[in-house]
Order: structure tokens, then C-alpha cells, then sequence
């Protein structure tokens, strides 16, 4: 008989660990462990629900990459009811952690190409676990280029990685921010313009797009006219989502639902599917 | 078929568990057993209104969770086969993978008795799908011969483990007779609908004014998803009580705002017709895309409630007419 699972239990789990991404305190990192178990086995893209009693649950998408085992790490915007909650706990609180939930990135048509990651703003959780696990089996890819925008310096996440990963030789990091800033003297421009500059090459390569709707937008007949077809472009979507496993009904787009079917989708699926986001 | 008295019927359901029976509001255990469709679906014996999934204790900083377990037994008596198809196809989201168990768990412990149907409204189109009025659903299906008898027997291995069957005598040729003709009959009194619909056309069916038109009399109360037996949508909610959380599941609707409202501000259906479209797309192509069977069960519940006079019928018969157009 298979062990019985309780789909909505959520697990036990600790706070290791938070950090404010943003000196404005709008995006706040935790290092999250489940304390009754092991860490989950995932992959990068998926999600878990994050819950506090008496303040329900949401959708975070998980930041930190399969190779890295000790702990999953979620940023928060802090928008809502629980997100609120979320950025007032501190090292050592609790909270219920459920999941994996979700498909996450097809690593297995990833290997063996070039990837492009493009990410706007604080949409870059799940691209850093891409990005983290790419550099990770670095052998097993390509060339590996991201172009990452933020409206301004501060409100990119991962500062201190970012900086690693400029230095290094086999990813190609670009940052931009919307408009020119104080000190910054790398690029300014919307993401779109700076990735048509990039040109990045279509050839045997994937692009992953992440960011806010309109980014997302405009980015995609830059990639369209660069050569990259829908089946080689993907994408994370977000809904309103409860539980998380495909039956309350709310974060269906036609006849997927995102917490199940995604969050992780191609354009050519996204294509066939009514505009409903 | 056997012949059973009503009244020995009832009382031998009763062994198995507490009897819920079809009256004119909803499945009730007092009351008189209706002859017509009863306003409320019996969905809630499977979801309720309000369930408790977990109690969460505090205890400082600490927590410990502790699951619910429904485990109440009972029967539901005189579901018509709408009701019977509207829990099948309930029971395809709740237990295809990840098996929900609490409903599973409900399931296992409702006994659902169905009676088959005589007294259609004008609003029923159930011969519409792949079932009708003498379908025989659920784990015991009975016809009522008259206000004191009933022809009947037993469908799943639970329904034959329900009653000794054989200290009931077989139904005569006679009582058969009048039970196919009656079958028929009600067969002749209700209206079916032509649907052929090509679900891959989805994305261009969501976005047509044709659909926008048929469902702009909707006022996005959720009367209707209130009593339609196969909406299931549900939300979860955590009830502060003095020392420890109730996290529930309550019904939930997709004509309500707030039902798809993202905490950024963000409404991917904001307009009350593109929930009014949503409703009817999940219906009549994202089922189907989903598990090759419409999520409409023509009971006509909808049709009956509704404050505005909207009835799906006509909006079957729009997107039928656009399909054959646009087909040529």
C-alpha cells in the first residue's frame, strides 16, 4: 500500500536565515528548513506554499538550486495578508512549508544548448536556482547568458552573487536598470532594447523569460525577431493559487492550471491556450 | 430488480448509516421524499460547505498540526442520476493525482441510493450528455413504483454489502413493465441539445463576442454555482480561535471578484463578463480538454436559480451556431 500523503499537511519548518534584498524592505529573503524531514528533492522552477496559522498559505517559488541541499530559500515581496506576516518573523520563527509543488524548467531539453536566461525585478528566484544548478553541471550546457533588469541598483536580488558572477568567465551577466542612477555605471535601458543589442544567438539555444507582464511583453518579439520560436521560449507564470495541487480551480489558464500543469510553460503551449492572465 | 416497501427500504438504509433523503431544498434527514429535483445538488455530502482540513495548535513558538478525519457514515437517498453525474465528475478532480483525502474519505463513507428520474422540469437537458433519466448511478439504484413501493438493486460491491438482498422478493413482470414505460415516457418529455463542439478551438470560442454576448445577462451572484452539482471550486481559509488555528475549506465561486484577485492589485478576469465566460469555458471545453467529458450535467439547477433569467441553454446553442458557422 502506498504511505499515506495528506496533500494539504503542511511540513513543520524553521527560519535559518532572513535578509532584506532591497534597502526600501520590500523583498525579504528566508532560508527555510523543514525540521521533521528531509529537505525536499526539486527542480529548479517549482514551488512551494508557505504558510503561517491564522494567516493562511502562498505560492513562493524556490530560490535555491537542488545543489544546494541545506535549506530552500524564498524571496517575498511583501504585497498581502501573509506576505505582511512573513516579513515581520525573524530567525528561528516556524512556518509550513509544503511542496514541491508544480512541473519546474525541462532540464533534460535544456542540456546540451545554449540558455538565455532574461529576468525582470524580483522574478529572479527561480532563475537563480536555474542558474545556480546550471553553473552547477556547468558541463552540461552551453553558453549560458543573462540579461537581468531592475526598475533601479536596489531592487535587485542577489547582490552579493551577482557580483561573483560578473566576475566569472563562463556566464555572460548583464545588468540594466530602467533609468540612469546615482553610481551606476552599467547599463541603463529596458530590458527588451538591451536584449536586441545582446542579439543572443538562436542556434541550439533555449530562452527563459521572467519577469512582470509587460516586460514579458515586449520582450517576446525580441526573441521572436532574433530567431528563437515559441517552442524554445519559456516562461513562469503566476495566479492567485490556494492549493496548490490542481482542485480549487482558480489558477486555470483554458484547461491547465498553473499550480499543476506549471507554473513552467513554453509560448507554443501558452499559444494554444485562451488569453486568460 | 427487487420490491421493497419504501418505508422497509429506508429503515434497512438506516443500518448503514444516517439517511439523508431528496426533499424539494436539498438531502435532508427530515422530511418528505420529493419527486422532482431537489434546489440544492447533493455535492456537499462529498464537499461540504465548510470543512476542516487541520487544526493547527499553538504552543508559544512552537505549532503541531493535527489532520481531520471525516468519518460520519451515511446515505444519501433519491439522488437522481444529474446528481449522480455531477458527483462522478467531482470525484475526477478530487481523486485524480494528488488524491484529495478528504474527500476520498467521504466517499468511502457515503452510500448513495439513486432514484431514477419521472419527473423532469423544463429546465432538465440531461439527455443532452451521455446519460438520461434511467441511467443506473451510484451504488443503489431504485425506480419508485408508487408512493408506498420501490424496484430496486444493487450497483457496486457496497451497494450489494448494504442489504440482504435476497429476503426481498423479486419484482413481478407486471411492476417491470410499468417501470421501462414510465422510463420511456420520461425520456419522450425531455429536451436535448445538440453539442458537437471542437474543444481545440478554445483560445478562439474564449475569445469571441458571440460568447461575450450569451453571457452578458450575468450578474455574477453565484446563485448558480451554489447549486450546480459539479462546481467545485473551493478556497482555504485559517479561523483564528483562542489556542490554535482552524484551517478550512469553504466553497468557494468563480463569478466572485476577489475569487481571482492577486495581491499585487492584478485581476486576470476583472470584468463580470470574463468571469461569466470562465464559468462556461471550464464547462464546455476545459473539462472535456480535461477528462474527455463535458462539466455540465443538464440538471437545470442553474437555469431554475438564476435572478437574471440567464440560462445556459441559449448559450450552448450560441456557441453551437457559432462553431457551425466558423466550421462553414
Amino acid at each position: 500500500m502506498a504511505e499515506y500523503i495528506n496533500p494539504y499537511y503542511p511540513q513543520k519548518s524553521k527560519i535559518l536565515n532572513t535578509y532584506f534584498e532591497s534597502q526600501d524592505r520590500s523583498l525579504k529573503t528566508f532560508d527555510i528548513k523543514p525540521i521533521e524531514s528531509k529537505v525536499p528533492e526539486f527542480i529548479p522552477g517549482q514551488f512551494c506554499e508557505v504558510s503561517i496559522g491564522g494567516y493562511g498559505e502562498s505560492p513562493f517559488g524556490i530560490a535555491t538550486s537542488p545543489t544546494e541541499k541545506d535549506f530552500l530559500r524564498f524571496t517575498v515581496n511583501k504585497a498581502g495578508f501573509l506576505t505582511s506576516k512573513l516579513h515581520e518573523l525573524s530567525k528561528g520563527s516556524y512556518v509550513g512549508i509544503r511542496g514541491p509543488l508544480g512541473n519546474g524548467y525541462p532540464l533534460d531539453r535544456f542540456k546540451g544548448n545554449n540558455i538565455v536566461i532574461v529576468g525582470g525585478g524580483f522574478a529572479f528566484t527561480t532563475l537563480r536556482s536555474l542558474l545556480v544548478f546550471m553553473l552547477h553541471n556547468r558541463n552540461d550546457f552551453k553558453d549560458i547568458t543573462v540579461l537581468y533588469g531592475a526598475r533601479t541598483p536596489d531592487l535587485f536580488l542577489y547582490k552579493d552573487e551577482l557580483k561573483e558572477w560578473e566576475k566569472r568567465d563562463d556566464v555572460d551577466l548583464v545588468l540594466t536598470i530602467d533609468k540612469p542612477y546615482e553610481g551606476w555605471n552599467k547599463k541603463v535601458g529596458l530590458v527588451p532594447p538591451v536584449l536586441e543589442e545582446m542579439s543572443p544567438s538562436p542556434v541550439e539555444s533555449y530562452a527563459v523569460v521572467c519577469g512582470p507582464p509587460i516586460m514579458i511583453k515586449f520582450t517576446l518579439p525580441v526573441l521572436f525577431k532574433l530567431g528563437f520560436k515559441p517552442d524554445r521560449i519559456y516562461t513562469s507564470l503566476e495566479k492567485r493559487m490556494k492549493c496548490g495541487i490542481g482542485k480549487c480551480g482558480r489558477c486555470n489558464v483554458g484547461h491547465k492550471y498553473i499550480c499543476k500543469d506549471g507554473p513552467v510553460f513554453s509560448f507554443e503551449e501558452l499559444n494554444k491556450l485562451p488569453e486568460d492572465l | 430488480m427487487k420490491k421493497i416497501k419504501l418505508k422497509d427500504f429506508k429503515k434497512a438504509l438506516s443500518k448503514w448509516g444516517e439517511v439523508y433523503i431528496r426533499t424539494r431544498d436539498g438531502f435532508l434527514k427530515e422530511g418528505r421524499l420529493s419527486s422532482k429535483k431537489s434546489k440544492k445538488s447533493p455535492k456537499e455530502f462529498l464537499l461540504p460547505r465548510e470543512e476542516v482540513l487541520l487544526a493547527i495548535h499553538k504552543k508559544g513558538a512552537d505549532t503541531e498540526v493535527l489532520e481531520a478525519h471525516p468519518s460520519k457514515k451515511k446515505v444519501v437517498m433519491g439522488a437522481l442520476p444529474c446528481d449522480m453525474k455531477g458527483l462522478e465528475l467531482t470525484t475526477k478532480n478530487f481523486l485524480n493525482s494528488p488524491e484529495d483525502p478528504y474527500y476520498k474519505k467521504r466517499v468511502e463513507n457515503t452510500l448513495f441510493v439513486s432514484e431514477m428520474c419521472q419527473y423532469p422540469s423544463s429546465s432538465c437537458f440531461c439527455t443532452s450528455f451521455d446519460y438520461g433519466p434511467s441511467s443506473k448511478m451510484g451504488d443503489i439504484t431504485y425506480f419508485r413504483l408508487n408512493d408506498d413501493n420501490v424496484l430496486c438493486e444493487p450497483i457496486s460491491e457496497k451497494g450489494k454489502k448494504a442489504l440482504l438482498w435476497e429476503q426481498y422478493p423479486d419484482a413481478g413482470e407486471k411492476d417491470l413493465e410499468i417501470m421501462e414505460k414510465m422510463l420511456r415516457e420520461t425520456a419522450k418529455r425531455l429536451q436535448k441539445l445538440n453539442i458537437s463542439y471542437d474543444f481545440s478551438r478554445a483560445r478562439e470560442v474564449y475569445a469571441s463576442s458571440e460568447l461575450k454576448d450569451a453571457v452578458f445577462s450575468c450578474l455574477n451572484c453565484g446563485a448558480c454555482t451554489y447549486v450546480c452539482p459539479t462546481c467545485y471550486c473551493f478556497d482555504i481559509r485559517d479561523i483564528e480561535r483562542k489556542d490554535f488555528v482552524l484551517r478550512e475549506r469553504v466553497w468557494d465561486s468563480c463569478m466572485f471578484f476577489v475569487y481571482s484577485l492577486e495581491a499585487s492589485g492584478h485581476n486576470p478576469r476583472k470584468n463580470r463578463s470574463k468571469r461569466a465566460e470562465n464559468r462556461f469555458m471550464h464547462k464546455f471545453f476545459y473539462q472535456p480538454l480535461q477528462y474527455k467529458e463535458f462539466g455540465c450535467t443538464g440538471c437545470g439547477r442553474c437555469v431554475d436559480v438564476c435572478p437574471a433569467g440567464y440560462d445556459i441553454r441559449e448559450t450552448i446553442r450560441s456557441i453551437q451556431s457559432f462553431m457551425e458557422g466558423k466550421n462553414g
